[in-house]
């Protein structure tokens, strides 16, 4: 992220939180879970094609 | 604002009555999973004549309705009259009439269930017929909702009339928004069971219109679990940040992610009748795909809780990418039953979206997968969920605590519930993959290989199934001492407060009139076409038939 | 609304990745032809048993290793009148309805499942590639019997 950005990015989050926008470790969270999802569908989807 | 801090003691009472229902019949419905799980595992034969499959439908009433229901219903009127202030006299009397209404429909229904009259499982599919009583005192069960409903909407009007504001608390708002997503689902099977199932089951008419009664229920059903799952999203969108010391992340993106259930949870039936005759593939396709925008809220509830966390933990001095994780406060049962629930939602979340991928759903539909699905849903992320809003929610009512002991005690419950379920849980997701059947008693099916190869995992169930039993018991010992036996003391009702500085809640999000327009014009594009075939192309319809 | 720049991405990956797999399903279901069972045809289901072709359910070879086996389900069994015996390789189109409440018909390690609702038809087609012992078994609670409600399906070399 470059510095100017993050200039931006910490303007506009003062709007709605006051605590600071560092939400890393909560995108890297909500991505291991998507990741899970997508793994497990897959899965069932390879199944469902192997029994057709 | 109104904000008192305690609930008004005759609301408590109104609280307290359906909260003692819910936790018998955790109880009762804890002691049929339990003896299913030893039946299909092949270790025990039902003594006394009781056949498995009246158990299994006395389970499903008992956890699948009474507990939810009475839990969240109780849980509302607190959290409406801590929220809003002490319930109004004329609410408050509907309140004790619904409770009684639906009380008596609990209890005609159980005693159907108990002769035998009424062995249809919970969703009492046609032309299996049981007694009329049966679902007269189901019908009496919803029309007690309906009270409960219109007392909690009838507070939330006046509370607005007379406290001229256009945003109500986020707590009663989510509350009336669940009740009227309620209001809106039972249409569905009301409608199916007194102009279909009585008439017929009283013998006025000889046939019943078997593919209608059927969608009526799945246009319920499906909002039926949303009904289960919002209220356990007020407990983790307003009370949790509270108890770890945090803020609500977004009052407006909670709110919206209420207005998106309302919409996308209600014209999505068909994902549930996915392999069903007289449904056009087009039309189930269509709620397929209406099925996964209500996926979406639930992404944005992912992000805000995990958000909440991360905001409260870094504001204690938290390091690093997940230092705020270990930061939360996992010894306070308040907190940690509740987020173990949370945790599980993830594998659950997973396979509801898996269940719902149309033809996909041919690996899944009606086996033991299911059964696993939603005792992670609604048996583990609601349930825990809903136990750990009880540890504080009982002793705020009866004026007690939860000690630390208590806490532990609590603690010890929740981990039972996750290693039970994880084994009997994980067992049937298994073993459905393999192919067994759900709600069927023991069976080899002549000893056919295949089916003799799913016993270990029966027994797998059994194993996890015990484990639950025992965590059944100490919740119920938790709960009868928080209720009558804990210290008296004040023991808080946690409602979280919306970050500083964010920004003011859109007035558009209460506008109830747009978003029941918009339910409306969903439901009828998902529904209309497909519903009339139904009507204008029926086989002739079927007798009723008791073959248990 | 604000929206946190990294929820509005993750919502943006989410959807991305339900967009995904509703493309996927769509185009195996419209394109590739694997829609559910959805038959749309129906008959009196207090007439079964003198109704074409359920008036003699059993195994029917329609073509080069093609079989349409049609099948009565009720309480507790599914009804034919010949040995349910097919040769490793067939492709059987299954035509099944109901005499009285609704069955499920499913046959494990395959992807053959599909509802029973008296009145209607469902049909399910499936290629049987290697031999074996399979079970049509009934995946909807049906009464009393409805455990032993299961018959043998015989794949032969
Ligand atoms: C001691 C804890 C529990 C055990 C051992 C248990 C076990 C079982 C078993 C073995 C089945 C049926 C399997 C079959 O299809 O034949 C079942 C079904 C079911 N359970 Fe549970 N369960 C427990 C707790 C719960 C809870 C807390 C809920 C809901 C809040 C719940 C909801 C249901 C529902 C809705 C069904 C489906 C009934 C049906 O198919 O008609 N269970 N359970
Ligand atoms: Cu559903
Ligand atoms: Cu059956």
């Amino acid at each position: 992220m470059g510095v100017l950005e993050e200039k931006k990015e910490t303007a506009r989050k003062i709007v709605t939180t006051k605590e600071g926008p560092n939400l890393k470790g909560t995108m890297i969270a909500v991505m291991l879970l998507g990741g899970f999802i997508v793994l497990s569908w897959f899965g069932v989807y390879w199944l469902y094609i192997v029994r057709l | 604002m109104m904000n008192q801090m305690i609930v008004d003691r005759n609301d408590a009472k109104l609280s307290m009555a359906h909260l003692f229902i819910a936790f018998a019949a955790v109880l009762l419905g804890g002691i049929a999973g339990l003896l299913q799980t030893l039946v299909r595992s092949g270790t025990i034969v039902l003594p006394a004549g009781i056949g498995y499959y009246q158990l299994l439908t006395a389970h499903g009433i008992l956890l699948a309705l009474v507990f939810t229901t009475y839990f969240i219903i109780g849980f509302f009127y607190a959290g409406m009259s801590r929220t809003m202030g002490k319930f109004y006299d004329q609410p408050y009397r509907m309140g004790w009439l619904g409770y009684i209404v639906m009380t008596i429909g609990t209890v005609l229904t159980t005693i159907m269930i108990l002769l035998n009259e009424g062995t249809v499982l919970y969703t009492f599919y046609a032309p299996l017929k049981a007694s009329p009583w049966f679902y007269i005192g189901l019908t009496l069960f919803i029309v007690g909702t309906w009270l409960a409903g219109g007392a909690m909407c009838h507070q939330y009007y006046i509370w607005k009339k007379v406290s001229h504001k256009k945003i109500s608390p986020l707590f009663s708002f989510m509350a009336v928004m669940t009740m009227v997503l309620w209001f809106v689902a039972t249409i569905g099977v009301a409608v199916s069971v007194i102009f279909q199932f009585i008439p017929w089951s009283f013998g006025w008419v000889d046939e019943i219109n078997i593919l209608l009664s059927r969608t009526l229920f799945w246009y319920f059903g499906h909002p039926l679990v949303y009904f289960w799952l919002l209220p356990a999203y007020v407990c983790w969108y307003v009370i949790i940040p509270e108890i770890i010391g945090g803020k609500i992340f977004s009052d407006s993106l909670a709110r919206l992610s209420f207005v998106l259930f309302l919409l996308f949870s209600i014209p999505v039936g068909f994902h549930h009748q996915l392999l069903e005759s007289g449904i056009s593939p087009f039309w189930k396709y269509l709620q397929v795909v209406l099925t996964f925008m209500v996926i979406v809220p639930s992404l944005m509830t992912a992000f805000s809780l995990f958000a909440s966390f991360e905001i409260a933990g870094r504001k204690k001095g938290a390091k690093g990418l997940f230092g705020w994780f270990r930061a939360l406060p996992w010894k306070d049962a308040r907190f940690f039953a509740p987020m173990v629930g949370m945790l599980i939602f993830i594998p659950a979340g997973a396979g509801g979206i898996i269940n719902a991928s149309n033809q996909m759903n041919q690996i899944v539909h009606n086996t033991l997968w299911v059964t696993g699905h939603f005792h992670l849903t609604v048996a583990s992320s609601v349930a825990l969920t809903f136990f750990g809003i009880a540890y504080w929610l009982i002793p705020h009512l009866t004026g007690r605590v939860l000690t630390g002991r208590m806490h532990q005690i609590a603690n010890l419950q929740t981990v039972l519930w996750a290693i039970g379920m994880f084994f009997m849980s994980g067992a049937m997701h298994t073993v459905g993959l393999l192919g067994a059947p759900r709600r069927t008693a023991y069976t080899t099916y002549q000893d056919n290989p295949d089916a003799l190869g799913w016993i270990p995992y029966e027994v797998t169930m059994a194993v996890g199934g015990s484990i639950l039993f025992i965590a059944i018991l100490l919740l119920i010992y938790i709960i009868t001492d928080l209720a009558f036996f804990a210290p008296k003391g004040k023991e808080d009702f946690p409602i979280g407060e919306v970050a500083e500085g964010a920004e003011k809640t859109p007035a558009i999000l209460e506008n109830w009139r747009l978003w029941l327009g918009i339910a409306t014009v969903l439901i009828l594009v998902a529904y209309t076409v497909p519903v009339v075939h139904m009507i204008e192309h029926a086989p002739p319809g079927s007798p009723g038939y008791k073959f248990w | 609304m604000h929206m946190h720049k990294l929820e509005r991405l993750w919502l943006m990956i989410g959807s991305g990745a339900l967009i995904v797999f509703l493309l996927v399903i769509g185009v195996n279901a419209f394109a590739m032809g694997h829609t559910p069972p959805s038959d749309s045809n129906i008959l009196d289901p207090t007439q079964v048993d003198l109704t074409a072709p359920f008036d003699d359910p059993g195994l029917k070879k329609i073509g080069d290793n093609e079989y349409e086996l049609v099948l009565v389900a009720q309480a507790f069994t599914f009804q034919s009148n010949d040995e349910l015996k097919i040769p490793e390789g067939a492709t059987v189109h299954f035509k099944v309805t109901s005499k009285d409440v609704v069955h499920g018909f499913q046959i494990p390690k395959t992807n053959v499942n599909m509802m029973i609702t008296p009145g209607h038809v469902n049909t399910i087609t499936h290629t049987f590639d290697e031999a074996g012992q399979f079970l049509i078994l009934c995946n909807e609670y049906c009464g009393v019997g409805h455990q032993a409600m299961g018959v043998p399906l015989e794949v032969i070399k």
